[in-house]
Formats: C-alpha cells, structure tokens, sequence
C-alpha cells in the first residue's frame, strides 16, 4: 500500500514538472476599442498606463503580449524588447480614439 | 598496472583541460524588435508621411527625442558564431565570436510632425566575448540599438529618458 502510494506521489510530482503555466492572455482584451468612439480615460481604465505618450498625449503606446488566451499587457516599459506587440493609439483633440493599429514587432509571421 | 592510473589521470586532466566547443545560432537578440526592414520603409515618403502614420505602421519606437523631433526603430541579428567552454582547475570559462548584423532607421520630423529626414544605417560587425566564474567581458556593439549616441552623432536633439 506504502508502495503504491509513493508511486501515485511520485507520478504526480513527475507530472507535475512537465505542466506549464495556464494561459492568462485574453481575447477580448482590445474589443473594446472602437474608432470614433472610445475615449482615452476608457483605453486607461481597460489598460492601465500606457508604455510610451508621444505628441503631448495625442498618441500613446502599449506593449502587448500573447499566450492561448490570448493577449496580455506588458508591465512598466523596458529597455528591449520583451513582447509581439505594440499597440498605437491616436486621439483627437476631445480625447476620442481616432485611429489603432496592433503592430507585431517580434516572431513575425514569415 | 601503475601504467593504467597513469593513462587514467592523463585521459582526466585531458578532457579537463580540453574546451568544448559548440555552435552560436543564427536569430535575433532577444530583446531586440524584429520589424527593421533592409532600408527606409518604401511607404515613408519626405514631405508626406506624418509621426502617427510611421507609428501606426512600425509601432512604438525604441528611442525618441525630447521633443519628438526624431525616432529612432533598430534591430540586431545574431549572423551566428562559435563558441567553446573551458574547464580546468575545478572553475569554468569560455570563449565565443559571433558577428551580428544591426539595423537603424533615424526618422527626423518638422514641427508639423511630418517626415523631414529619413536615414538608414546597417552595419555587421565580428564581436567576441570571453568570462572566466563570474568575470566577463564583450565587445562593445558597433551600432547602438538604443540610439544612445543619436544625438551626437546626427546632431539632433537629447534621448527622451522614459
């Protein structure tokens, strides 16, 4: 019986070493966005602080990343390069996202 | 049978003293982007093409002015190399060359955010590196991927420090 049980441990802890990290991405990470619609206090409160600001606020740069899930926001910005993304939004002067675009930087499609 | 300790010690010190070498793969550093065409972007026009358009199309870049009056976007390539660990006297170290190709695109703007300057520069350069326990040194890069010396070189103004 003591056998047996160390067995099931030991399987288990074997197991255990092969399984990886369950994804945390999500799909509908950026669904909400919406040209002419979503305003930057929207794109901070779904995405938090942006990675880069350029033009004085009127562009703002994520880092995006992504597992099966689906994406994920990188965290405070580093020198490098750590995921696929960048993410580029553009506003008007009334703060309205006027344009997005999801640019892969890395492990491009070849 | 003292001849057989002998061959033992001598084989032992041997593989000790021996390095082993092994292959440097080709591929991208892995904190270096990777979308840095070969050459100024063919949708980047003088006179045309405006900050948000080059964004939309390269994303956010990996270094920019103060003012935002450049940007700079860069890549490096590792070409491969070789490289050989060394073990002897109970410590470890090793040697490697390597070259690597660097990419940078400089993007100079007007004050109404429009491309004034676009410059490419693409440079591959053979670089070694060497360390023995926990000391170590590399050749320096010979093109700065952060645009650290942007400034001076190109005469444009100060790095904006994020």
């Amino acid at each position: 019986m003591i056998s047996r049980t160390f067995l099931l441990v030991a399987l288990v802890a074997a197991l255990a070493g092969c399984a990886s990290t369950p994804p945390i991405g999500k799909k509908d990470l950026l669904t909400f966005l919406h040209d002419g619609k979503t305003t930057r206090e929207d794109v901070m409160l779904h995405l938090a602080e942006p990675s880069a600001i350029f033009e004085g606020g009127r562009i703002i740069t994520y880092r995006l990343d992504e597992d099966e899930g689906g994406y994920t926001i990188a965290g405070a910005r580093t020198q490098g390069w750590c995921c696929k993304y960048s993410l580029v939004l553009s506003f008007d002067e009334k703060g309205v996202l006027r344009r997005h675009s999801l640019v892969r930087v890395k492990e491009l499609l070849q | 049978m003292r001849w057989v300790r002998t061959i033992a010690v001598a084989g032992a010190a041997s593989a000790l003293l021996a390095g082993c070498p092994f292959p440097i793969p080709s591929g991208y550093e892995f904190i270096s982007r990777e979308n840095v065409g070969d050459g100024v972007p063919v949708f980047i026009k003088t006179g045309i093409t405006t900050r948000e358009e080059v964004m939309m199309r390269l994303g956010e870049p990996d270094a920019v002015a103060v003012d935002d009056s450049w940007l700079a976007y860069a890549s490096a390539y590792g070409l491969g190399g070789m490289g050989l660990v060394v073990f002897a006297g109970g410590g470890a170290g090793g040697v490697a060359g390597w070259q690597t190709r660097y990419r940078r695109l400089i993007l100079r703007f007007d004050e109404l955010g429009v491309v004034s300057h676009p410059n490419f520069e693409s440079k591959t350069c053979t670089e070694y590196g060497g360390g023995m326990g926990a000391k170590g040194d590399y050749t320096k890069p010979c093109l700065d991927i952060w645009g650290e010396d942007t400034p001076a070189t190109h005469g444009l103004s100060a790095k904006r420090r994020w």
